[in-house]
């Protein structure tokens, strides 16, 4: 095999040899035509410190997390939808922190936006500010649109933002994870708004962008006395590497939806039906038409002290096929202390006949940007069901009423709390700033 | 001092009119180039092609680089930004100036594309990180943003040369960064 690049540069040397030099000498203009209509988004990460200043973030109050885009409505402009600022726990096995989205919707609209965001993190004593977004991070067609709406997540710590010369107060929701704040703020049309994600995996940013509207903000943290918070990006913990595992029948179920098609990704562990040895295990009961794909386990379960705010760590998680659909399932901890009883999932809101469920209603996301949403487009929304000190969690299907069809099925089968590292036991026994509770035995009373 | 003498040279490499000078500035930059790419744009084909065109453009168009106007590295990056945002309007990558160039499409197998998956999954964002806050701010502005440096200035309350100074060795350090993934 010839490395590419190598044969891209004989090619280009070849060129170079061929070319004759071209004449007019017009510098820089070339590079750009005469005007460029398209707006252009780029991936927004906080940058902390900075001196950048900001002109078109008004207000000082925080906008709500659930509200409508101001502005004249236009059929250009996302002024007149409805937006939604969800917080998720992440799924993945090993991994501790929230995921972040902003929903827009219209009533009637045979055209929606799709969602975006993508945050994945937690807030910690010095780097409180964990994510946020904007809509335009991942949905180009939003922000060449107008009017948008942004949003950065906090620690429990920050009771302002400062972005530019501009001061927001944060505020509290229960669509946040418990102790957390957010700062929200309404982007006017042809505004300009650029975040960073400060730390934390990369979100969903392969895009092709536009860079028009885009300013560089900086986001700066302030305490309770008005103080700006010392950030410091320290990078969050490796988690236990997953363990995964697939079932042998599982090619002919794999979601056939773009990049959906290669969930699995990773040297190959087909022989069993379940989970290779973990610390935690999911089994299933009386619904055949439920199959289990593929999964992942950890060998250990590393709780994250250092978080403020809720935050949830996942010990297993197994995508699942039914009746033509996909639904990811996940058991999660509380990720300060695991198997001490944990908080609510943000935004749930309970599910009539089933005491022990909450859901938390996403709406379905189209594949591609300003498609049409149909049936067939897949679900974001998630139920959960308290079992024991531990959320089972069921993301995807095709509602909510297979959701929890799936989520009387699951069992957790396996969840053992003596498989903590070191590190977390010696930080257990003094745990500070939060209730101690015992861990629930391997066994997992309730589960 | 570093950065001054690698941008002359990198001007030099432009206008000297040796086709194996042009190599040597591929070589230079082409890691910067492809994780830019590859930070925005997820297959490694059309990562590739954009790389390919990037720097045919820049062949085409060596002698108007301006080394007045930054270093070759954010000329480099404008190119290719500007390719991948028409790329992007149109649904396709342009080859005009590999074309006219009489350049050949590099046909890439499975192997191939594991190359540049890997050479575009570099983290640019991670590499950014890395320069100091002011340095960051001042290449993002200028390259990504393309705002002007009188504007940087006036925002940042600094001289002009004192913004390409910081634009000048960000970029140094990203291309060290980068290349010592």
């Amino acid at each position: 095999m010839k490395d590419p690049f190598d044969i891209l540069r004989a090619e280009l040397v070849s060129a170079a040899e061929r070319a004759a030099l071209p004449a007019p000498r017009k510098r820089w203009g070339w590079l750009r035509r005469p005007s460029r209509p398209v707006a252009v988004l780029l991936a927004a990460l906080v940058i902390v410190g900075c001196a950048a200043a900001v002109a078109s973030l008004a207000g000082s109050a925080s906008q709500p997390l659930e509200g409508r885009v101001p502005g004249a409505v236009t059929p250009a402009s996302l002024a007149g939808y409805s937006y939604t600022i969800a917080v998720t726990p992440s799924l993945p096995a090993g991994t501790a922190g929230w995921e972040s989205l902003i929903i827009y919707t219209r009533t009637g609209a045979s055209i929606q936006p799709p969602q975006s965001g993508g945050t994945l993190g937690y807030p910690t004593a010095t780097f409180p500010v964990f994510g946020g977004g904007s809509g335009p991070d991942s949905c180009p067609v939003c922000f060449a649109r107008g009017n948008a709406v942004t949003y950065v997540l906090t620690g429990p710590q920050v009771f302002a933002v400062r972005i530019g010369s501009q001061t927001i107060r944060t505020i509290t929701s229960p669509a946040l994870p418990t102790g957390d704040r957010a700062a929200v703020v309404f982007i006017p049309a042809k505004g300009r708004v650029f975040l960073i994600r400060a730390h934390g995996p990369v979100p969903v940013l392969k895009h092709p962008p536009g860079m028009k509207n885009l300013l560089l903000v900086a986001v700066e943290p302030l305490a309770r006395s008005g103080k700006a918070i010392h950030a410091q990006v320290t990078p969050q913990p490796n988690g236990p590497p997953a363990l995964t595992w697939m079932a042998p029948d599982a090619v002919s179920h794999w979601w056939p939806l773009g990049e959906f098609t290669l969930p699995y990704q990773g040297p190959g562990y087909h022989a069993p039906t379940r989970p290779r040895p973990g610390v935690c295990e999911l089994a299933q009961h009386g619904l055949p038409a439920l199959h289990v794909q593929f999964g992942h386990t950890i060998a250990w379960i590393a709780p994250v002290p250092d978080a403020r705010g809720e935050v949830f760590v996942s010990c297993v998680d197994a995508e699942y096929w039914m009746d033509g659909w996909p639904l990811q399932a996940a058991v999660l901890l509380d990720g300060h202390r695991p198997g001490r009883v944990l908080g609510p999932i943000p935004g749930g809101r309970p599910v009539p006949g089933q005491p022990d469920m909450v859901n938390l209603p996403l709406g379905r996301v189209p594949l591609n940007y300003d498609t049409p949403i149909s049936a067939d487009s897949p679900q974001l929304s998630l139920t959960a069901k308290r079992v024991g000190n531990a959320w089972l969690v069921v993301q995807g299907g095709y509602g909510l009423a297979q959701r929890v069809q799936v989520l009387n099925a699951l069992r957790i089968t396996k969840l053992d709390l003596h498989h903590l590292t070191s590190r977390t036991r010696d930080s257990l026994t003094s745990c500070h700033g939060r209730s101690h509770t015992a861990p629930t035995s391997p066994s997992a009373s309730g589960c | 001092m570093r950065d001054m003498r690698d941008e002359r040279v990198d001007a030099e490499l432009l206008s000297s009119g040796v086709a194996s000078d042009f190599g040597c500035l591929y070589d230079r930059h082409v890691r910067a180039v492809t994780a830019f790419l590859g930070s925005w744009i997820g297959e490694p084909d059309v990562v590739f092609d954009l790389v390919a065109e990037t720097f045919a453009r820049a062949l085409e168009h060596r002698l108007q680089y301006d080394a007045s106007k930054g270093p070759a590295v954010a000329w480099l990056l404008g190119i290719a930004r500007n390719l991948m945002i028409d790329s992007a309007r149109r649904g396709q990558v342009e080859s005009e100036s590999r074309e006219r160039l009489g350049m050949g499409r590099v046909e890439l197998d499975d192997e191939q594309l594991e190359v540049i998956a890997d050479r575009a999954d570099v983290e640019l964002r991670d590499a950014l990180a890395s320069l100091e806050a002011v340095e960051r701010e001042a290449v993002i502005r200028r390259i990504v943003l393309e705002e002007s440096y009188r504007a940087i200035a006036a925002d940042l309350r600094c001289s002009e040369q004192v913004v390409r100074k910081r634009v000048s060795r960000g970029l140094a350090r990203l291309r060290e960064s980068l290349e010592g993934r």
